[in-house]
């Protein structure tokens, strides 16, 4: 897991060493700018978020067995002080704020197993992170669904 | 020698496989759906593959952040269905063939496709969703299933090239194994959809229909896709459609398409199934 910070600090010290004509191509791989980062409303789930995210991860994979859902639901704050969480993360995972989750380093397939514990669907966590209701985001579903124009790129062409 | 007959693609989305589970193929939202099933549940009746090449996605079921596999082959005899957070899918128990399998990762290893070996695993809504497509409800699924897990959720994925070049690797190894097994591929997964982010519930119909149409034809094309374009274009798991490359990597290029449809909704996706068979299969 630590590959990308090993990669990083290397790079950084290439920068330091490198000289003139090294230094564009350097700079270049070591920006932690992706060209993936500039896709609106989209949160790839790459080494960095990896890393931020993995307890808060590992807690909901935790809810794929019976037994564990059942202790979570009795007693959710003794069963999450299992995991080393940062206070951020805690408090999205017990306010629910799926789309803030996903901020802080949450995998959309762990945190829906939080979603599942709720009984809620794909549909009613899509529409919170996209500010909608449940009923309005089915119902742009059975429309053909979101459409991809403006929606392709933060910077660029849409 | 073990035969490749046919090729499938189908998504996997799990509310498929719980509408099926919970009767729901005659409501008005399943109906078009599941009578899209209908002719490629009828071709799968008629082809009686003995053995399914599934090639999936896990989705933090058998595994998790704890260990990442780019590609993971089922060596087991059996697999049980996953708790994904509801208990168990009442589907039946997935019968393997280890020998197969263990034939298929030597032959692969040897071909220098690195892949991880699991003697033990559940299986999740990747692989028995596709089997409900295509098989419905039965009692025992009628042919044996080898599991092939693709790291489709954490970045990187593999390349849409190197699954297309797994493809003809698994190809090669089928066609070594001593035995007359008449086998299909499926790929799964797709089509476009995001389920994360603001942008949860994209779907991109004219990226799909690009996409099935050039499957057949071009996926030497198809296969140069990268990574950023699938994430923007298809939405953030449409990437999946990386595991239709592995599919058709494994056939040859004397096809005939047997089957398409393609339906939007299903659940936050766009839906997509093809069927392709080998002209030159007994």
């Amino acid at each position: 897991m630590a590959q990308d910070d090993a990669e990083h600090d290397a790079l950084q010290g290439d920068l330091k060493n490198a000289n003139n004509s090294g230094v564009d191509s350097v700079r270049e791989k070591s920006n932690p700018q992706k060209d993936y980062d500039d896709i609106p409303g989209t949160y790839v789930f790459d080494g960095k978020r990896c890393r931020q995210g993995y307890h808060m991860n590992k807690f909901c994979k935790t809810l794929d067995s019976a037994e564990n859902r059942a202790r979570f639901k009795a007693d959710p704050a003794a069963y999450l002080d299992q995991f080393p969480m940062t206070a951020e993360q805690r408090q999205a995972i017990e306010q629910r704020e799926w789309l803030e989750m996903l901020k802080l380093g949450g995998n959309i397939y762990y945190t829906f197993k939080l979603a599942i514990v709720d009984q809620l669907s794909m549909q009613h966590v899509g529409g919170e992170m996209s500010g909608m209701t449940v009923d309005e985001f089915r119902q742009m579903m059975i429309d053909g669904g979101r459409r991809l124009d403006g929606n392709r790129s933060i910077g660029g062409d849409n | 020698m073990a035969e490749i007959i046919a090729g499938v693609g189908t998504s996997h989305v799990p509310a498929i496989g719980a509408a099926s589970d919970n009767n729901k193929q005659d409501e008005a939202y399943w109906k078009p759906v599941f009578e899209g099933f209908g002719p490629a549940r009828q071709w799968m009746e008629d082809k009686r593959p003995d053995i399914v090449i599934l090639v999936y996605n896990d989705h933090a079921s058998a595994f998790s952040v704890e260990l990442i596999n780019t590609f993971v082959l089922g060596a087991a005899d059996e697999y049980n269905p996953a708790d994904e957070g509801y208990g168990p899918r009442a589907v039946p128990q997935v019968i393997g063939n280890a020998d197969f399998s263990s034939h298929i990762a030597e032959s692969l290893i040897m071909d220098e496709f690195d892949i991880a070996i699991a003697n033990e695993m559940d299986v999740d809504h990747g692989l028995s969703v596709p089997l409900t497509v295509m098989c419905g409800k039965p009692a025992q699924w009628p042919c044996q299933v080898i599991p092939l897990c693709v790291n489709v959720i954490k970045y990187p994925q593999p390349t849409g090239n190197r699954c297309f070049n797994l493809g003809k690797a698994l190809r090669k190894a089928v066609q070594s194994y001593p035995g007359n097994q008449r086998v299909a591929i499926f790929g799964t997964g797709g089509m476009s959809h995001q389920l994360q982010g603001e942008r949860a519930g994209l779907v991109n119909p004219d990226f799909d229909n690009m996409f099935l149409d050039k499957l057949m034809t071009d996926p030497v094309t198809l296969s140069k896709i990268g990574h950023t374009e699938y994430l923007r274009e298809a939405g953030s798991e449409g990437i999946e459609l990386i595991m239709w490359l592995i599919m058709r990597g494994a056939l040859s290029d004397n096809l005939r398409e047997a089957y398409r449809f393609y339906h939007i909704p299903v659940s936050n996706t766009a839906y997509g199934c093809v069927i392709y068979d080998e002209l030159s299969a007994a």
